[in-house]
């Protein structure tokens, strides 16, 4: 067998932690439960996007795009990477951030 | 007396002989060993394997043939992050003049390109200065030239493949030629202006993302910011104030991200239909796979 080939795609927790937000731990703890957990088909969830968006952005800017991802969230899949995470697909749409710490595997062209 | 020690010294001798015959013929089969493993594609165990052996070497020349094979079992496992950090930590294992480290140079440059890190290859490539007579020259500027191409610098991209002349096995002058004239073509490309798009999602929130051809986004976008505007307009007209604030507060947000998003719609619209014709290009002239390896 093959030794497991190390995934080109970061994850987003990895780089920038779980985050850490008031309402969007409540919403995470209480409200998406209700309604049967994560439901989101993108990767990072909307909920934990905005997180990492709060936790790495000015809060204008993490708002707006996480308002904006919203409007994307499950329209239009074909335009993003599909992953497999626990059994499940999901499209891979990373929060973009110019941060030469992280050096994201990104087309500079697309930031 | 003399005759025996004679025979004492030649036999002492022979057993060193027959001695270091075996050590070699030890470090041989590991190396055959890890060779194997690396044809096999196991290239982590292959690692290890060569691990071992260099720990028995001190020859410089084997040393720098066993670190190169090493860079090559994290390039061909597609661990381009670990071939670059392999590298950084031992090119000073490498005689700078030697082909060795022009080729793990030239494997640093295909590294960061797998990466997408365009500039980050071409500054690594073209630091090296190498000149016509290096068998590695028509592969620097190969790559040097995608890279560019990757950047949507085609001019660039262009002048670096016009210099390509060996008649190198891999790049002959006749496929770089034809990537040439394919790349003539890139202004040509179905274009679309992020400015137009984010312009238009102001003016009908939605549109911009029609004009890129996410339809489903777009229809998102045109019903959330439309319901919101008219939650808040009437709520206004009911002197509502609160609800008023509280729509515009979440409106203004969509709204906002509406723009900024149909115009980054746009760039990756653009990325995409760019990416997608050089992939063709490459594709064609059978160049996807020398990246590769």
């Amino acid at each position: 067998m093959r030794s497991p080939l190390k995934p080109q795609v970061k994850n987003q927790l990895e780089l920038y932690g779980s985050g850490d937000n008031f309402l969007l731990n409540i919403y995470q703890t209480w409200i998406s439960p209700v309604k049967g957990g994560n439901t989101c088909p993108m990767y990072p969830a909307c909920s934990q996007y905005a997180k990492i968006a709060f936790q790495v952005l000015p809060w204008y800017e993490a708002y707006t795009r996480s308002l904006e991802r919203m409007l994307r969230c499950g329209n239009d899949l074909y335009m993003y990477p599909i992953i497999f995470i626990n059994g499940q697909t999901h499209w891979y749409d990373p929060i973009i951030i110019r941060d030469s710490n992280h050096d994201l595997q990104i087309n500079e062209d697309d930031l | 007396m003399t005759y025996k020690l004679t025979r004492m010294i030649s036999k002492t001798f022979l057993i060193v002989i027959i001695n270091l015959l075996y050590a070699n013929a030890q470090e041989f089969s590991s190396e055959t060993f890890a060779d194997y493993l690396f044809r096999e594609g196991e290239y982590y165990r292959a690692i290890t394997e060569y691990f071992r052996f260099l720990h028995t070497v001190s020859d410089s020349t084997i040393r720098a043939g066993l670190l190169r094979k090493v860079g090559l079992c994290y390039f061909k496992g597609g661990d381009y992050d670990g071939y670059i950090l392999f590298f950084e930590n031992n090119q000073f294992n490498f005689y700078r003049d030697s082909l060795i480290y022009n080729e793990m140079n030239l494997y640093l440059g295909k590294s960061y390109y797998h990466l997408n890190r365009y500039k980050k290859a071409i500054a690594k490539l073209d630091s090296q200065q190498l000149s016509p007579p290096n068998q590695f020259f028509d592969d620097f500027l190969f790559l040097v030239g995608i890279s560019y191409s990757r950047m949507y610098d085609w001019q660039k991209a262009i002048q670096k493949l016009q210099l390509i002349n060996q008649g190198h096995s891999d790049i002959d002058k006749i496929r770089a030629n034809n990537m040439i004239l394919s790349l003539q073509n890139f202004p040509d490309l179905s274009h679309r202006s992020p400015f137009l798009a984010g312009g238009l999602s102001a003016i009908i929130p939605g549109a911009g993302y029609a004009y890129c051809h996410r339809w489903g986004t777009a229809i998102a976008s045109f019903l959330v910011n439309g319901l919101l505007v008219w939650t808040f307009s009437d709520a206004l007209k009911k002197e509502q104030y609160g609800l008023a604030s509280l729509t515009g507060f979440v409106g203004i947000g969509w709204y906002v991200g509406n723009i900024k998003g149909s115009a980054k719609a746009a760039k990756k619209y653009n990325s995409r239909i760019r990416n997608d014709y050089i992939d063709n290009i490459l594709r064609r002239e059978n160049f996807l796979e020398y990246i590769k390896n």
